[in-house]
């Protein structure tokens, strides 16, 4: 007893790696939005932050200050709320498919997500995009998880090659809707689309983001505990009281709402859901009341400084975000994947 | 009546009747095992014995109160469940699998408190696995699985111990070891009941053995008065000589090809 006791002792308890990571989180929009082409300085965010919450005046030009309020801040904003968000969905249907290669991405929803939102944008469809695109995930996933328990066991890897069909379809969908309205550079905003891109996020971006974060995110990390039982199956869930059909619908139709509004203002960004997820898991452990929250803060420092590397590495050309995400994490699939053993994951 | 009585159970499963008019007691401190052929209806059974399956007709009582009439949570407080070999596809460690026993405990606001620890580290040792509290549940043997699993069956503090086949893939050792661990914990007032398809093992552990073929109950009582050759031809369909085991003075069954 005593030997746990000190073990649990030594690692550093989640409050502290909460404190630290939204310091972090701080720190990465303050000094994110200093890079670029017009320098700006940490000091210059604050005091244009500051000025526009109506805290003393800004002492800088109005161009400078509209390049941090107007351009970079709701952009950062959005890359932290948009990582959040997929990290969150992607724990969330790790935990309740049992498969650790589960991920909004893979799984199709942000496929399905880029459809439901180019119909509107570019087909007129008169929905709200944040709407339309959780229509979208939620028809995706459905039918990612209906091909892969169709004709045997829903397995980890039925599910994945599912979602791999499903989302090709989304894409190339989405592709030809773009292709065959779009007026200016029909390739670039494919790709935007399909890739993930931040470039247009604005302040009804950020809105979007966070109001969805609350509004769908808090509840799921509220029910972080229910999300813990199924860690064994649904049998085992149920046999720990937990409602097992409610709570699942509840929350696959929650990641697909939450998918659906990171991907309405940023496109289909890869892997976010799938990295961040295992790598909080080994350094907190598997409980969801920690790790949901834990990785939602690491989720949006990581696409805050992907989006930071994307728009200036190549600069002035852009990069979409998703190239940077899928750099790190498909090479983490990989890993995934080899290291599973071949018996693993009985449905 | 104490205990968890059912009584003419019957569950369907896509018009398939799997359960088929059941009635049986699993009392207080007794070992009741349950034994059949395969697809005989004994998972199904335990289920809805478990209180996760609703029986189509029938009633199970526990205590003398309807069981699903129980809430879910206090019936998960009052029942535990461990089944065969069941992995986590998503690395967690021992003690977080024993933790998982205090989900009906807990509030959906506060944390685990200094009982919740007491009750797991207790479970634990109970089970003498300590020593593995922070070890990766998947780097476990198939056996210490199995202890894993019924510590946090333990950490539940049930009243009612279901257990589904829980030495299937195990070794020799590691059968005895979780069968002899599931009796001790029967003698504290457990109500117990397991599905065990080794009858050897079923002879030597059960109190009180319920024979299940096709759905039915075709037989019940003691080792000795359940398992003669005449019942071993019609449910398994197999010949066999049943001696007596030199040790124990349990039923020891012979089968001949």
């Amino acid at each position: 007893m005593t030997t746990i006791t000190r073990r649990e002792n030594r690692r550093v308890p989640p409050s502290a790696w909460a404190i630290l990571l939204v310091i972090g989180v701080v720190l990465s929009v303050t000094f994110a939005i200093t890079f670029g082409p017009a320098s700006i300085t940490a000091g210059d965010v604050w005091s244009s932050v500051l000025s526009h919450l109506g805290l003393g005046a800004s002492p800088l030009t109005p161009l400078r200050d509209g390049i941090v309020w107007q351009l970079r801040l709701p952009r950062v904003l959005t890359a932290a709320a948009v990582g959040a968000g997929l990290a969150i969905a992607g724990a969330v249907m790790q935990a309740l498919t049992r498969n650790s290669l589960a991920d909004p991405y893979l799984l199709g929803l942000s496929s399905g997500a880029s459809l439901g939102a180019v119909s509107v944008l570019l087909l007129g469809v008169s929905i709200l995009l944040p709407v339309a695109a959780f229509a979208g995930a939620l028809l995706a996933l459905l039918l990612t998880l209906l091909i892969a328990s169709s004709g045997g066991g829903m397995t980890p890897s039925r599910t994945v090659l599912a979602g791999v069909a499903v989302s090709s379809l989304g894409a190339a969908l989405t592709s030809f809707i773009i292709f065959w309205t779009a007026k200016g550079d029909s390739y670039r905003e494919i790709l935007n689309w399909l890739l993930g891109s931040l470039a247009g996020a604005d302040w009804s971006a950020v809105a979007i983001g966070a109001v969805a974060l609350v509004i769908v995110g808090v509840p799921i990390i509220m029910a972080g505990r229910s999300l813990d039982a199924f860690s064994f199956g649904d049998t085992a869930a149920a046999a720990l009281g937990v409602s097992v059909g409610r709570t699942r619908w509840l929350l696959l139709v929650s990641t697909a709402l939450l998918t659906g509004a990171m991907v309405s203002v940023s496109g289909s960004i890869g892997f976010v859901g799938l990295v961040l997820p295992h790598a909080v898991r080994l350094v907190v452990g598997s409980r969801h009341r920690v790790l949901l929250p834990l990785s939602a803060l690491v989720g949006a420092i990581f696409l805050i400084w992907c989006d930071t590397i994307a728009r200036t590495m190549f600069d002035p050309r852009e990069l979409p975000v998703g190239i940077i995400t899928a750099v790190i994490g498909a090479p983490l699939f990989v890993m995934l994947l080899v290291r599973r053993p071949a018996g693993s994951g009985r449905p | 009546m104490s205990g968890l009585v059912a009584t003419g159970v019957t569950v369907t499963i896509a018009g398939r009747t799997i359960v088929d008019d059941v009635s049986c007691t699993i009392a207080p401190g007794r070992v009741t095992v349950l034994i059949g052929p395969n697809g005989a209806g004994k998972s199904t059974l335990i289920r809805a014995l478990a209180g996760i399956v609703p029986p189509d007709s029938g009633s199970i009582t526990w205590n003398g109160s309807d069981w699903f009439a129980i809430p879910r949570r206090e019936r998960a407080r009052t029942a535990a469940l461990v089944e065969q070999d069941a992995r986590s596809e998503l690395p967690m460690t021992v003690l977080a699998a024993v933790e998982l026993g205090r989900l009906p405990y807990a509030s959906r606001f506060a944390s685990p408190g200094h009982d919740d620890t007491r009750v797991v580290l207790q479970s634990l040792a109970s089970v003498g696995m300590t020593a593995f509290a922070s070890r990766p549940f998947d780097s476990l043997s198939g056996g210490e699985r199995q202890r894993v699993h019924l510590a946090r069956a333990l950490a539940q503090q049930p009243s009612l111990l279901l257990l589904d086949e829980p030495t299937n893939h195990l070794d020799v050792h590691a059968q005895l070891d979780t069968l002899a661990l599931v009796t001790q914990l029967a003698t504290t007032g457990v109500a117990t009941m397991a599905a065990l398809h080794d009858l050897n093992l079923a002879a030597t552990y059960a109190d009180d053995l319920l024979v299940l073929h096709h759905g039915r109950i075709v037989a019940t009582g003691s080792p000795a008065d359940v398992l003669t050759p005449g019942l071993l031809r019609s449910v398994y369909g197999v010949d066999a000589t049943v001696l007596e085991h030199p040790v124990t003075g349990r039923p020891l069954i012979a089968y001949s090809p």
